[in-house]
């Protein structure tokens, strides 16, 4: 059901029971994006996680202990074999990507693949066509590309309410203490930084998945700088902004690891009105002109903006009542859409060509031609 | 890397809390060290530049999940002191660091094949959730069996100990294993988690009256030595707390002389059980988005007032050089009183 309202800002709130979609899954690579994974796989009415794999039998082992699953591998061979699993979900670092799904491909498996999906847009190439020769469906973990304010962005915009797209801004800030860049800066070897552009790579899905559906062409205008900056260390690549322009409309991209608060921050600017989409509170504003040019329609204007803000917020206490408020909430919508893509044999939930732009776009970006590191790239702004 | 050297004692996790204080306390002995410490560790420095130490300890950057690391690391030592483990972050690191790393660690040990292996465990792994309140809790209490329903932490603290047992097992390798109560000292901010629940700053206080299981670092950290050189000790689990600690009220009095302490709700047991309620309603009205982070399985594995007997230790001959008094004093030393600061007279200060 999606209520929409006066402001033209909807809500997506299922009061339908989803028909249970049953579904053997298998799950490997069982490190840190794992654990979402398994949280959402066991919230999806029907699916039944039936096995764990990794190379290190520990790691397989406590997540199979914490979360109930009772067949644990080391070798994914035979866990493919004697697990039989209809969909398999790559939560591997993404070196290992197109190898494991081609073997789940080869064991009929549809896979759902943590992102990166690979290191660079020609292996992302081969791992499509691999899906599209094998009859398999595949898709990526974009996890934020379906948390309800990026769904209730899209029902928005659809309806007009913005009018026409002229600039985005997709900001992800970084927090180098935190549970994720912490494992990397303490560890040399850790796998982050064995990919072409180390953190940046990581997280460039995050930053362009937001922007790609907004841009026509497959071959937009891009420029960027990327630099090290202090916090990470002279080594790694962290600070990075990217001017994009395709046809009219514009975008720019920015990754920090030193703004603070880290904000992880969406904005759409139409003709019409602009919509700011703030991914750490689930918070959706829409910001349109005033309707009285006085300093009492300014004043106005300021409570109008809080009001809506306040009424969206409330709102997302439905949504958490329901299970569809969280930071893993889009994952868990995305998970359940491809299920829902395999039994009914519907599109997949993010088209190929999606996947292929966004790996494109971070190849160009983060990559020179011949696909050599960024580190190349640092004299730039030296 | 000086690989071929001999080393008294490997240390890993030296740069912690503890580590610090048991390097300091093992250099003051005369013994040769080396420490595993990662190349990303800020307090690396500090080793090297600890007060009155007459040597200094070598120091090997390198990682527990990197069994090339751990092979260099154990290399021609005799004592091997394993303090590192991961104790925040997300669950994966917390059991690839704790559990992973030290069964790399293990599998460099059974081919280095020191003389004896120090483990610094936890107080936190008996298995006390049907065990009576106010029993003194002793070596001999079995660990938790059940501990995945525990915090991440202490299931890889368990796990650890498990895995330590059945690798050294018939190696012919001494292996002690001291569980330690929470660890104070100076410039220690946290606060210890049998003192109660804490949410947003507010501390839902439980056993207010019950001795705390402290001990202060310098006194671990002697027992830690204390483990690794006495022959009496090998193959045995050993409690360290300090004699006569604080009670919860008394503790956290000293915590509030420094501004440390937060605001804190005097709870009995039933209103921990109260509170684990209404998290299970919450988790089970969000389906799952409020996490569990509170359950009476935890509640009463913590916070029904268990004591610990640090008998087994003692009788071995081991004393805490510190008066609990008086580390209690130099962990929350007195600050001085405005009027006693000393005015310098003007121009003194070139």
């Amino acid at each position: 059901m999606i209520m929409m309202s006066r402001n033209c800002i909807p809500l997506r709130i299922s009061l339908g029971v989803e028909p249970p979609l049953h579904l053997r899954i298998a799950l490997v690579g069982c490190g840190k994006a794992a654990e979402n994974h398994v949280q959402q796989i066991q919230r999806v009415p029907g699916a039944e996680l039936v096995a764990l794999c990794d190379r290190e039998p520990i790691m397989a082992e406590q997540l199979g202990i914490r979360y109930g699953v009772r067949h644990r591998y080391s070798d994914y061979t035979k866990m493919l074999a004697r697990e039989r699993p209809q969909v398999m979900h790559i939560a591997t670092p993404p070196q290992a990507h197109l190898d494991l799904a081609a073997r789940a491909f080869d064991s009929g498996c549809h896979v759902l693949i943590e992102k990166p999906a690979t290191c660079s847009s020609i292996t992302t190439e081969r791992l499509l066509s691999m899906a599209e020769s094998a009859g398999r469906k595949l898709t990526v973990a974009w996890t934020h590309f379906f948390d309800p304010i990026a769904r209730d962005m899209r029902q928005m915009l659809r309806a007009g309410a913005i009018g026409e797209v002229v600039h985005l801004n997709s900001h992800f800030g970084y927090d180098i203490a935190g549970v994720f860049g912490k494992p990397v800066l303490a560890d040399p070897d850790h796998w982050v930084r064995g990919l072409p552009a180390q953190v940046l790579y990581n997280v460039a899905d995050h930053i362009f998945n937001k922007i790609v559906e907004f841009l026509p062409s497959q071959d937009p205008v891009v420029e960027s700088l990327i630099w090290p900056s202090q916090s990470f260390g002279d080594d790694i690549a962290s600070e990075m902004r990217v001017l994009i322009k395709d046809g009219q409309a514009t975008a720019t991209a920015v990754f920090s690891p030193r703004i603070r608060p880290v904000l992880h921050r969406f904005q759409v600017f139409g003709t019409e009105g602009s919509v700011e989409l703030d991914f750490i509170s689930g918070v959706l504003s829409a910001d349109h002109p005033p309707r009285h040019r006085t300093a009492l329609g300014a004043l106005l204007s300021g409570y109008g903006d809080a009001w809506r803000r306040f009424q969206y917020a409330s709102r997302n206490v439905v949504r958490i009542s329901r299970g569809e408020f969280g930071y893993f909430s889009g994952l868990r919508h995305l998970i359940q859409s491809f299920y829902r893509s395999i039994v009914q044999n519907e599109p997949v939930p993010i088209p190929y060509h999606l996947i292929l732009k966004v790996s494109r776009l971070t190849d160009r970006v983060l990559l020179r031609p011949g696909g050599e590191g960024c580190k190349d790239r640092l004299s730039l702004t030296a | 890397m000086q690989g071929q050297t001999e080393f008294d004692c490997l240390v890993t996790g030296a740069t912690g809390f503890l580590g610090r204080a048991l390097v300091a306390a093992l250099l003051l002995k005369g013994a040769s060290v080396r420490c595993l410490v990662r190349e990303s560790s800020s307090n690396r420095l500090l080793l090297l530049s600890g007060p009155a130490q007459p040597s200094r300890p070598q120091i090997l950057c390198g990682n527990l999940l990197s069994p090339v690391h751990t092979c260099q690391a154990v290399e021609g030592v005799r004592v091997i002191y394993h303090l590192a483990a991961e104790m925040r972050g997300l669950p994966a690191t917390i059991f690839a660091g704790t559990v992973v790393g030290s069964k790399n660690l293990l599998q460099s040990i059974l081919r280095a094949r020191p003389q004896r292996v120090v483990l610094v465990s936890s107080l936190n792994v008996y298995g006390l959730a049907n065990v009576d309140p106010g029993t003194v809790v002793s070596e001999d209490f079995s660990l938790d069996e059940r501990p995945e329903n525990r915090d991440v932490y202490t299931h890889a603290k368990i796990w650890q100990e498990h895995l330590f047992r059945e690798y050294l097992a018939g190696s012919g390798i001494e292996l002690a294993i001291l569980r330690p109560g929470f660890i104070y000292g100076p410039k220690q901010s946290q606060l210890p988690a049998r003192l109660g629940f804490t949410l947003g700053g507010f501390l839902f206080h439980a056993n207010a009256r019950t001795p705390l299981p402290l001990t202060y670092v310098e006194n671990c950290a002697d027992a830690v030595v204390f483990c690794g050189s006495e022959k009496q000790a090998g193959n045995q689990a050993y409690n360290v707390i300090d004699d006569c600690p604080p009670t919860g009220l008394e503790y956290l009095d000293q915590c509030r002389r420094l501004a440390r302490a937060p605001h804190m709700f005097p709870t009995p047991f039933a209103g921990l059980s109260l509170l684990c309620y209404l998290n299970r309603l919450g988790n089970h009205w969000s389906a799952g988005e409020i996490p569990l982070a509170l359950t009476r399985y935890k509640a009463a594995s913590s916070w029904r007032g268990h004591r610990f007997s640090n008998q087994k230790l003692k009788s071995l001959g081991w004393r805490q050089p510190i008066l609990t008094k008086e580390a209690l004093a130099l962990a929350f030393p007195r600050p001085l009183p405005t009027e006693q600061s000393v005015e310098l007279p003007l121009g003194s200060a070139a």
